[in-house]
């Protein structure tokens, strides 16, 4: 992963160290700002001391590796001489290809949902029915700790298997895959986040996580699922198999990657829940500012296609073809008697309270789970360990809960199957087990809907308070992970505690409904832990089929986010900052406005002149790990002696990847046939090579062509965005985050470049909230 | 299974309704239905002729109504007899196929006079109504399990057959019967005097039946018909609750142990790699700037102090 990273401010770090040496910079500063503290030594010290008092705070860090998309349009000459040969047909043709590509995408995120769906429900059969054939058995001959073993051994045993590929396959398929996907749509690029690889390990290791019994569910998952789809799909061919069907390679772009990108993930929300719409806002939620009308539509399509699809081929799993009541993996089924009374109101609103301090909770005891991995628990084979321990733990806690409470309810009703009896009478099941002994979506459907009275107030009690501490404990391992079932259940199992209260405090009242209070309690909790608002309601509301509780549980989604966002933050926020994901939220900092362009900059800077020689263009893309240059006229780079605050008139920019494609193509003046050369090269050579460019190093030139020239201005982006130095923090923050920029070049009034920024210039201030305090902050920028 | 007791009620209601019962025993249905349920139901329905409806339609027609009438109020007679304890499947499949028979009749009728006199009528169709509800029930209960064959002859006579799995479920329910001396699920009395013995005496046969049952569940896939799940678990509950024989307990040491044992193997992991892992620390960026912020860049104490210096700085940087 270490290689992957290249983009920084460009400037040169060893620099920076020599040059108070070498040349005069620090003290011109000096000179020109009076006595402000600008000696970089000092500076250099200051920084390093703060460094190790806020070791404790991985989120207080932003790591170098990440990089920035490209979402501008490089309008270079190769590029308009591209667009001025289009033809209405190749127009036509290509705007079919995008709405082929969100069928396509829609398709195959259905079927990976049918694929993750059957082989769970496969697996967890196979596992659950030998335990309980042996919990029946030796249940009378005394041999209790046999399927307690056996339990225990199949849960570590599978979950094994996913620990293994994830962080020996791919690390990226851990987790819930949307804080990945949050910040792929926020404009960064996470290193193998989209890839094929990933994907594969992410569904057979959501497979084992789930049978192996975590507490985990496998809808988030699918929404990483289906951005890798849509990533695949979309390009034509697979970098990874060496496969190129040479078809959409108009779409080998950031740009057009990232639209489907969004419709993946909105497929994979639409299958995981069967929410469309919810899909579609999900995707509007996370990355609204790069939005349009066409693909809202075009995404809106693919979510339909895509629970469609799952809807159908479950139909024909079940065995009912075209008996179309499957859209998507958990169904929280109809609620019947969907009826609430204004005076609910405020005891749903209690719940979003309550629901918001166990969501902090939660995420605060995650939190520091987390940092402890990140520090101690690096190596892979103790990230497997680890799995399993957690993976048999589950399995001991639900055994020793179902052993010591003995809740047994009779069996009357004989649509539920596979019932366990454990130390029930004949003729009663054991509810403790039940609910244990099955996937985590049957058992949200029971806590939902089961008739009052199927559970007995300490079950419910006991299994609120293991699954709540099993969860926490859950997420953040190395296997696949989805947080939504987890939540619902926990909230689900107190919001029913809520319901039988009501009850038994009116034992007249008929609107105390424990599945209605279950429900409430799923929204609140969900809402408490990952602080999702429009595209959550939405989801819920779609999964219940229900518009009536739209409101109830909007309120609660809302009061849940705001008790919770007094402690901490969302889990997925936290989870992104955790990793030093230089992502823009939705607005500027507060209280930045007083920081200027020259603060946020990075300087000096690295510039390229008009023609340059190749020797310079090499040795600075082999020293620097920068990606987008300044071009500019009237600059010596060789003079060193003068102090430095310009950097050349603006002319315009350049990215790393161009360069290399150039001296790759040997695109030099002196080059006998450069006009040959620059008559047959076109935008298509540049993208052929996209996403995974050759590193510099690849790239062979003799010493003769190092002393030839490159004409730098038919290939740079002649109109980039840049800004006056006098602008604010406020001001570059939302032209990057509506623009998704990726670097702009800060000019004086002289058009003189005197510096850049890129996102993480703009990233490194953050705003913290803590107990109602607001205040701001500059975060350091680390390696890895 | 509460739908379903709403449908039972109202479609007793229905038939008390269209019998032109008076308004005060209709009303009085609605409020105690069970009561009357239980009791009058069966002289009612032999009231049927007296009570000739004034409506002209055509004879043939009229003569489907009474059949109809007759089959489905014998059915329901049938169902409610049998509703406690549960032979509903098997007592009641003559009635059924029977009521089944005259609606299927009236239904595929060539001259459309008396099928849409009948069943299209009006808005609430009375006899679709009542048909549908039949079949709801006798689909619920899976009663189709309990039977090999169901044969309508051509004289209205129904013969039927039991699969065997049912036969011999039978069997084992009845050694049940005989070695504990009661049927299970007839008496909800706690008075009888249970022996102990009983426990031991009968667990063979109890174990038969039960083993038998499981086999039965197996093989239809959950869907057993419900004469049968209603004897078995009356057995079971009168196994468990009223004799307590079943024994079931488990050994607490070895559970316990294990327990202890993987709640440790978690502190020992922790403690061991916060001891032992190497630590990894993150190396910081230096990066480059023009100038460093003195402090944290605050609203209101800070503020004028850092616009002064962007003032002095700007106006620096325009002179150069």
């Amino acid at each position: 992963m270490a290689d992957d990273e290249s983009e920084r401010n460009p400037l040169l770090e060893k620099e920076q160290i020599q040059r108070p040496q070498s040349s005069g910079s620090s003290s011109s500063i000096n000179a020109s700002t009076g006595d402000v503290e600008s000696d970089p030594i000092q500076s250099l010290l200051s920084s390093n001391s703060i460094n190790r008092s806020e070791e404790s705070q991985p989120e207080k860090l932003l790591s170098a590796k990440f990089e920035s998309l490209d979402y501008d349009v490089c309008e270079n000459a190769l590029y308009l001489r591209e667009e001025k040969k289009k033809t209405t047909k190749e127009i036509i043709r290509k705007e079919l290809a995008r709405w082929f590509v969100s069928l396509a995408i829609g398709v195959c995120t259905g079927l990976i949902a049918c694929l993750i769906d059957y082989l769970i429900e496969l697996t967890s059969s196979i596992k659950y029915g030998y335990v309980r054939n042996y919990v029946e058995k030796c249940v009378e001959d005394f041999c209790l700790y046999a399927p307690f073993l056996m339990w225990v051994a199949f849960n570590a045993f599978i979950v094994m298997f996913g620990a293994i590929l994830v962080a020996y396959g791919e690390p990226m398929a851990a987790g819930s895959g949307i804080p990945q996907i949050k910040c792929y749509l926020n404009g960064i690029k996470i290193p193998h986040v989209v890839r094929i690889k990933t994907l594969i390990c992410k569904v057979l290791g959501v497979v084992c996580a789930v049978a192996g019994g975590l507490a985990v569910g496998k809808e988030g998952p699918m929404i990483h699922s289906g951005a890798v789809v849509a990533a695949g799909v979309s390009q034509g061919r697979s970098t990874s198999f060496g496969i190129d069907f040479k078809i959409f390679e108009y779409f080998r772009t950031d740009t057009e990657k990232r639209d489907f990108v969004s419709g993946g993930a909105a497929a994979g929300v639409a299958a995981a829940f069967g929410a469309p719409v919810g899909g579609v806002l999900f995707s509007l939620e996370e990355g609204a500012s790069f939005w349009n009308q066409a693909l809202t539509w075009r995404i809106f399509f693919a979510s339909m296609t895509s629970t469609f699809t799952l809807n159908v081929v479950q139909s024909y799993i079940k065995g009912n073809p075209w008996e179309l009541s499957n859209p998507g993996l958990i169904n929280f089924g109809e609620f019947e008697d969907s009826k609430y009374a204004g005076f609910e109101i405020p005891i749903f609103m209690v719940m979003g309270v309550i629901g918001g301090l166990l969501g902090a909770l939660f995420n605060q005891i995650n939190y520091m789970l987390t940092c402890y991995r990140l520090r101690y628990v690096k190596q892979r084979w103790n990230q497997v360990i680890e799995a399993m321990i957690v993976a048999s733990l589950t399995a001991t806690a639900g055994f020793v809960t179902i052993y010591f409470n003995n809740d047994c309810q009779p069996m009357k009703d004989k649509t539920q199957t596979n019932l366990v009896q454990f130390f029930c009478d004949d003729g009663q099941y054991s509810t403790t087990a039940n609910i244990f002994f099955q996937t985590p979506e049957s058992s949200v459907k029971d806590l939902f809907h089961n008739q009052p009275g199927s559970y007995e107030v300490k079950t419910l009690g006991f299994y609120t308070l293991v699954y709540f501490l099993l969860a926490t404990w859950t997420y953040g391992l190395s296997v696949p992970s989805g947080l939504f079932i987890p939540c619902i259940l926990i909230g689900a199992a107190w919001g029913r505690l809520t319901g039988i209260f009501f009850n038994y405090a009116f034992p007249e009242a008929d609107w105390a409904d424990p599945g209605k209070y279950a429900l409430m309690g799923a929204a609140a909790m969900l809402g408490g832990v990952v602080r999702m608002t429009i595209s959550l309601t939405v989801i819920i509301v779609e999964a219940t089929g229900n518009i009536s509780y739209g409101l109830p549980v909007m309120i609660i989604l809302m009061i849940a986010k705001w008790v919770g966002d007094f402690f901490n933050e969302g889990i997925y926020d936290m989870h992104v900052h955790i990793q030093g994901v230089p992502i823009l939220g939705w607005e500027p900092p507060v209280m930045s406005s007083n920081i200027s362009a020259i603060e946020v900059m990075s300087h000096p800077v690295t510039v390229f002149r008009t023609k340059e020689t190749v020797g310079r263009i090499v040795s600075i893309l082999k020293a620097d790990e920068h990606h987008g240059f300044p071009v500019v006229s009237n600059f010596d780079p060789h003079d060193g002696t003068i102090s430095r605050e310009t950097f050349g008139t603006f002319e315009g920019i350049i990215i790393r990847e161009q360069l290399i494609i150039l001296l790759k193509l040997k695109v030099f003046e002196e080059n006998p046939d450069y006009q040959l050369i620059l008559k047959n090269i076109k935008a298509s050579d540049f993208r052929d090579t996209y996403p995974r460019f050759p590193p510099i190093q690849q790239i062979n030139l003799t010493s003769q062509e190092r002393d030839m020239t490159v004409d730098l201005t038919v290939f740079m982006n002649p109109a980039p965005f840049t800004i006056s130095d006098r602008a604010s923090l406020p001001r570059i923050f939302r032209l990057f985050r509506a623009l998704g920029l990726r670097h702009v070049t800060v000019i004086d009034d002289k058009h003189q470049v005197i510096g850049m920024v890129t996102r993480k210039d703009l990233a490194r201030y953050k705003i913290w909230r803590h107990h109602g305090q607001i205040s701001m902050e500059e975060i350091q920028i680390s390696h890895g | 299974m509460m739908a379903n007791s709403i449908f039972y009620r109202n479609y007793i209601i229905l038939f008390l309704i269209m019998l032109n019962l008076t308004e005060d025993s209709a009303t009085r249905s609605t409020t105690t239905p069970e009561i009357i349920m239980t009791t009058d139901l069966g002289d009612i329905s032999f009231d049927l002729l007296n009570h000739n409806s004034t409506a002209p339609i055509l004879q043939p027609c009229q003569a489907y109504l009474q059949m109809f009438a007759e089959s489905a109020s014998n059915f329901t007679e049938c169902l409610i007899l049998n509703a406690r304890p549960f032979r509903f499947c098997e007592s009641c499949v003559v009635h059924y196929t029977k009521a089944r028979g005259v609606y299927r009749d009236l239904f595929e009728r060539k001259d459309k006079e008396c099928h849409d006199a009948l069943l299209k009528a009006d808005r609430i169709q009375v006899l679709t109504l009542v048909y549908n509800n039949m079949l709801n029930v006798w689909s619920n209960a899976d009663c189709e399990n309990c039977f090999e064959t169901i044969v309508e002859g051509e004289d209205g006579d129904v013969n039927f057959t039991l699969t065997n799995d049912t036969i011999l479920f039978h069997n084992y329910f009845k050694n049940v019967s005989v070695c504990l001396n009661v049927t299970p699920g007839s008496i909800i009395d706690t008075e009888h005097q249970w022996n102990s013995s009983d426990c031991i005496k009968c667990k063979k046969s109890y174990s038969a039946l039960n083993s038998h049952y499981e086999k039965i569940v197996k093989e239809t896939s959950y869907h057993v018909c419900m004469d049968i799940i209603d004897m078995m678990n009356y057995t079971r509950l009168m196994w468990g609750k009223m004799l307590n024989c079943s024994h079931r307990q488990g050994d607490e040491a070895p559970v316990l142990g294990i327990a202890f044992v993987m709640g440790m193997v978690p502190v020992i992991f922790y403690t061991a790699n916060r001891i032992f892992g190497a630590k990894h620390e993150k190396s910081i960026v230096v990066q480059k700037r023009l100038k460093k912020p003195s402090s944290v860049p605050d609203y209101g104490s800070n503020y004028s102090r850092n616009s002064t210096q962007h003032v002095t700085f700007s106006t620096s940087t325009s002179s150069n």
